[in-house]
């Protein structure tokens, strides 16, 4: 039953983190947005339904969606002031924005309880089924499916070209009538909904969080997740996802004091991205997307 | 007049690129804009798609003031062009460049979950009619090659398509045959010719004199950021301060 329960346990987190680099994906692979504040919408994301369920009632179901919609929101006023900025700045304004998030969790302490965090987030709830366990792997990867069907929809329409030509070369998108600005706040806007969904669906099924699980170190994570995977490839961030996740779980069972096993992982876990990156620079999937038409 | 270009001025850092230039472009016209390094030329152009407002004087087209337009609303205008260091998008198929050059629902992110099917009926007519625009510059057994693997003429010919595709009706077209071997070049000037031939007007940037000689209906000669002489080729050929501008004074 323990090993059981410690598989699901890892594919949950493998569910969210899928959920949460397809979404980084849209904005950084395709749309060429670096955006280092990603962990910032699954916060928002995780927060507003934790809130809602704690303080109001509100069920999981609406809850996920305000979610999701808080973060879409925050993404719109985050993409306003900063895609007229570049590269570099693009990346040093959106880690400017997580950690203002990042402060206001730790610091608005009527509200979200600062450091001590919020116990007791209730499980999904639907006609008297409680999901745990099991059931909401299953839950979870629903949502991956719809979040795969919806980046994939979106990639492959006129509408994801256009994001793509925004990514590659912005001057001539705008000099075909394309506003380059609209097209980059809408991917700003979906790829945090969606982060947000992920955000839900962790608190729901963690049911304690604090600020600590939303530190730029996870939007770290996700970046890795998406360049290991290939920028510009949806089964890069797929496989992404599952490898970074999953490599770091064998470690833990080496037969070594954990004082080791912390710092040991740690440095496998770096050598191997630098090893990955110095072979592989296109990323583990990348480099495979044929062309159409 | 289909382009009215009155007074028109721009400054970088206090270095004056365009000093009160003026020049206008009839309806169906083919026009070459030429003159010496760093005469401005291609300044006028980037002032006329919107890439830098202007800071003095007027642009017209069609009669409606362009002047503050965002290049996207200028293009939706009907005007399109190539760049003199080619801007295509690399990392996209050539048949997918063409794609972009056309304005449509499926750009619209929503239309695409809730008229899934419209979307995809429009795509494919798209599609049919790029393949006109890439059959006409001979590059449709490229279209599923990624852009940056085609060679500099093939591109060259591939941003004139995209341009085309637009369906505007002033195309403008920054150094279109510099670089390129004669073949390429004749059959660029075969190409500037049928969108004549199809209503277009075209203002072009070029240095290959026999080039533009051949093509243009109107010569407009700029150096120092004005324009100097307006005529036709022979009017050109025989204006005594053009040589001055391209040879230098006699002393």
């Amino acid at each position: 039953m323990a090993l059981e329960a410690y598989l699901i346990h890892i594919l949950i987190l493998v569910g969210i983190y899928i959920i949460l680099a397809l979404a980084l994906q849209l904005a950084m692979g395709f749309t060429g947005l670096l955006n280092i504040g990603h962990v910032a919408f699954y916060g928002i994301g995780a927060y507003t339904s934790a809130l809602l369920a704690l303080n109001l009632g509100v069920p999981f179901w609406f809850g996920l969606i305000i979610g999701g919609l808080v973060a879409s929101i925050f993404g719109i006023l985050l993409a306003i002031p900063t895609t007229k900025l570049k590269g570099d700045y693009l990346a040093i304004g959106t880690l400017g924005f997580a950690i203002i998030i990042f402060s206001i969790l730790q610091n608005w302490i009527s509200l979200t309880n600062g450091p001590l965090g919020l116990p007791g987030i209730p499980k999904p709830i639907l006609f008297g089924f409680k999901f745990t366990g099991f059931s909401y792997l299953i839950l979870v990867y629903v949502f991956v499916l719809i979040t795969y069907w919806i980046v994939k929809k979106i990639v492959k329409s006129p509408f994801g070209r256009v994001l793509k030509a925004v990514k590659d070369d912005e001057l001539a998108a705008s000099s075909l009538g394309k506003n380059p600005i609209k097209y980059k706040i809408i991917a700003f806007a979906v790829s945090a909904f969606l982060a947000g969904i992920a955000g839900s669906l962790y608190a729901h099924y963690i049911s304690f969080i604090d600020p600590s699980s939303f530190t730029i170190l996870e939007s770290i994570l996700i970046i890795s997740m998406v360049i290991i995977g290939g920028l510009g490839s949806i089964g890069g961030a797929i496989f992404g996802a599952a490898f970074l996740i999953l490599i770091q779980e064998p470690i833990r069972f080496l037969p070594l004091p954990s004082s080791v096993l912390g710092a040991l992982r740690q440095m496998i876990y770096s050598g191997l991205l630098i090893i990955l990156l110095i072979f592989k620079p296109k990323g583990l999937w990348g480099g495979k997307n044929a062309s159409r038409n | 007049m289909l382009l009215e270009i009155k007074k028109l001025e721009k400054s970088f850092d206090g270095i004056k690129a365009v000093t009160g230039c003026d020049f206008a472009v009839k309806e169906n016209e083919i026009a070459a804009l030429i003159g010496p390094n760093g005469a401005g030329k291609t300044t006028v152009f980037n002032l006329i798609t919107g890439l830098v407002k202007p800071d003095n004087g007027e642009i017209l087209f069609k009669g409606e003031l362009l002047n503050g337009l965002e290049p996207h609303e200028i293009s939706s205008l009907g005007i399109a062009r190539t760049f003199q260091l080619i801007r295509l998008f690399p990392e996209l198929s050539v048949m997918e460049n063409l794609l972009l050059a056309k304005q449509k629902q499926g750009e619209r992110l929503i239309k695409n979950f809730t008229k899934p099917n419209f979307i995809k009926k429009e795509e494919l007519s798209n599609i049919d009619r790029c393949l006109e625009f890439l059959k006409l510059v001979g590059l449709e057994e490229k279209r599923n090659e990624f852009a940056k693997n085609l060679s500099y003429g093939q591109q060259k010919l591939l941003e004139i398509a995209r341009a085309m595709s637009t369906e505007a009706d002033l195309i403008l077209l920054d150094e279109p045959v510099a670089g390129v071997n004669p073949v390429m070049r004749d059959k660029i000037k075969r190409i500037i010719f049928d969108l004549k031939k199809q209503g277009k007007t075209i203002l072009f940037i070029e240095h290959d004199m026999k080039f533009l000689m051949d093509i243009s209906d109107k010569i407009i000669v700029m150096d120092h950021g004005e324009e100097i002489a307006i005529g036709t080729p022979q009017e050109i050929q025989n204006n005594k301060q053009v040589a001055e501008a391209y040879l230098g004074r006699k002393k």
